[in-house]
């Protein structure tokens, strides 16, 4: 069952000092967020106690303004920067569709890098082979399939990635902003197998300045100013 | 699946030996992308990868023929394996401290987006080097039986150094490429330094012992490495002092990575 739970989490970057001096960059601002550390180094605290828990069938919205947190919080969550104090606990296989085009290969044809994406994501050879056929026939790409990546239109690649990335649920995904792709009638039919792709995950976090997206989808939201949770809502009646 | 990141839940030893053993288990991953790695160096290229054996085979033919000159006392034969299996042993060891200098700040894109064990950047690297230089292995063999003196049992056995090349490879990338992420300086120092000791280890030169060069060969580490490759094509025998200088280089870097992982894995990717 998926679970996702999230206990005064604090998130601290190395800020590097270098030619400017910790001591001056600390009096010129008032920002909360600049914390001294140990021997002048300085941290810039991106995110400050956050808590929440979510279970099957939630549907989390991260608002707020740029610079918030919500990125950090997305990347904390998918393992990738680990917290410098508090503790997030996963149950259930997580995906995170930030930069659904990492690994892919310029030279190599698009049927290959369906495989070295799929490797990414982790699905085992059968399972690459068993999508391959639905992953090139959602993305239109015919006869290109078996041409180098590098032959391909901007829209191209972006649909073969987004149908690579929508090709099995996950229990938890994670999404920074609604990831679509294409002309405006494949972004129709990529709204569809999202949707569809979304109904299938236990649990989704998503961030997004869209708030009509999130009030549609969303049960909860969660607001981030300057690192910390300023409103916490619960709908009930799921859109 | 379930995951628990926070600071406390980092077991310094079972977290090291999860992320190696995880790696391992990604192989197609990293054996796929190593690959792709090499192929994208000669892409479009008539020759392909046939062109690291062709660069090799050159490089070390040109040794053969400048540097036997200048170890006139010595018999040709003798130094063209010398120099052969030495240029090739040191190829490899080169690029093992070069490529692991980069080894994490060049994976910054994947270390940040996606959670992948950090062993997964090291065997992709390795098994990039280990096609390249193996091609190059070929062809040194090649012209070992051509131009050098050897023992045919000799070569057999010489190939027992790659396992523990492989072995030591792996603690070694991974205190040169964590402790480069945390000190760009110590990258260039690393180019800077690799390129000086390529002339105080034994691979254009034989050490005549008595001289100078004797003892700087004897407390090159080097130079003992590169004796598990070339000792037995050369004399037919497996150096055991060379086994004993790797057993303590395995021993040493194996705990410094450690120290390394444990420091640097939390802070990892707030410093690329």
């Amino acid at each position: 069952m998926a679970r996702l739970v999230v206990e005064d989490l604090h998130i601290e970057f190395p800020v590097l000092t270098r030619g400017i001096g910790a001591a001056r960059l600390m009096g010129e601002t008032d920002d909360p967020r600049l914390v001294a550390g140990r021997r002048g180094k300085l941290f810039f605290r991106a995110l400050d106690g956050v808590s929440f828990s979510l279970g099957a069938g939630d549907r989390l919205g991260l608002v707020g303004p740029n610079g918030a947190g919500k990125s950090t919080l997305l990347l904390a969550l998918a393992g990738i920067y680990m917290p410098t104090a508090g503790r997030i606990a996963v149950t259930g296989s997580l995906d995170a569709l930030f930069n659904p085009r990492l690994g892919f290969q310029p030279e190599a044809t698009g049927r290959r890098n369906i495989y070295l994406r799929g490797l990414i994501q982790g699905w085992s050879p059968q399972r690459i082979e068993a999508a391959t056929a639905d992953i090139i026939d959602f993305a239109e790409l015919g006869h290109f399939i078996d041409m180098p990546l590098r032959s391909y239109s901007q829209g191209m690649a972006a649909r073969l990635a987004f149908a690579i990335s929508t090709a099995f649920a996950p229990d938890i995904l994670l999404m920074d902003e609604w990831i679509g792709a294409g002309d405006k009638a494949f972004q129709e039919k990529a709204t569809a197998r999202m949707r569809n792709f979304i109904d299938r995950t236990g649990i989704v976090v998503i961030a997004s300045h869209n708030e009509n997206l999130i009030a549609k989808m969303c049960n909860k939201t969660l607001r981030l100013e300057r690192g910390r949770i300023v409103e916490h809502v619960q709908v009930s009646n799921e859109g | 699946m379930n995951q628990t990141s926070s600071r406390s839940s980092v077991s310094p030893l079972r977290f090291a030996i999860q992320d190696l053993v995880a790696g391992l288990a990604m192989w197609r991953l990293w054996m796929a992308f190593g690959y792709e790695d090499l192929r994208q160096n000669y892409r479009r290229t008539l020759l392909g990868l046939t062109w690291i054996a062709i660069s090799f085979g050159a490089f070390a033919f040109a040794y053969i023929l400048i540097f036997s000159g200048l170890n006139q006392g010595h018999d040709a034969r003798h130094f063209a394996t010398w120099a052969v299996s030495g240029a090739l042993a040191w190829q490899f060891i080169s690029h093992v401290v070069l490529t692991g200098a980069n080894v994490f700040i060049g994976s910054e894109s994947w270390i940040k987006g996606v959670r992948l064990p950090l062993s997964v950047h090291i065997y992709k690297t390795l098994w990039r080097l280990a096609i390249q230089d193996g091609l190059s292995l070929v062809v040194a063999f090649a012209l070992i039986f051509a131009f050098g003196s050897f023992s045919l049992a000799g070569c057999l056995v010489s190939l027992l150094a790659i396992p523990l090349y492989l072995l030591l490879a792996v603690p070694v990338q991974f205190i040169f490429g964590l402790a480069c992420v945390f000190s760009r300086d110590l990258q260039q120092f690393i180019g800077t330094f690799m390129r000086i000791a390529f002339f105080v280890t034994p691979i254009i030169w034989i050490p005549v012992p008595g001289t100078i060069l004797q003892h700087v060969a004897d407390i090159n580490p080097f130079a003992y490495m590169i004796d598990l490759f070339r000792m037995p094509i050369l004399e037919g025998i497996f150096p055991l002092a060379a086994l004993g200088i790797w057993f303590i280089l395995f021993v040493v870097t194996s705990t410094l990575a450690l120290i390394a992982y444990r420091w640097a894995r939390p802070h990892l990717a707030y410093w690329l």
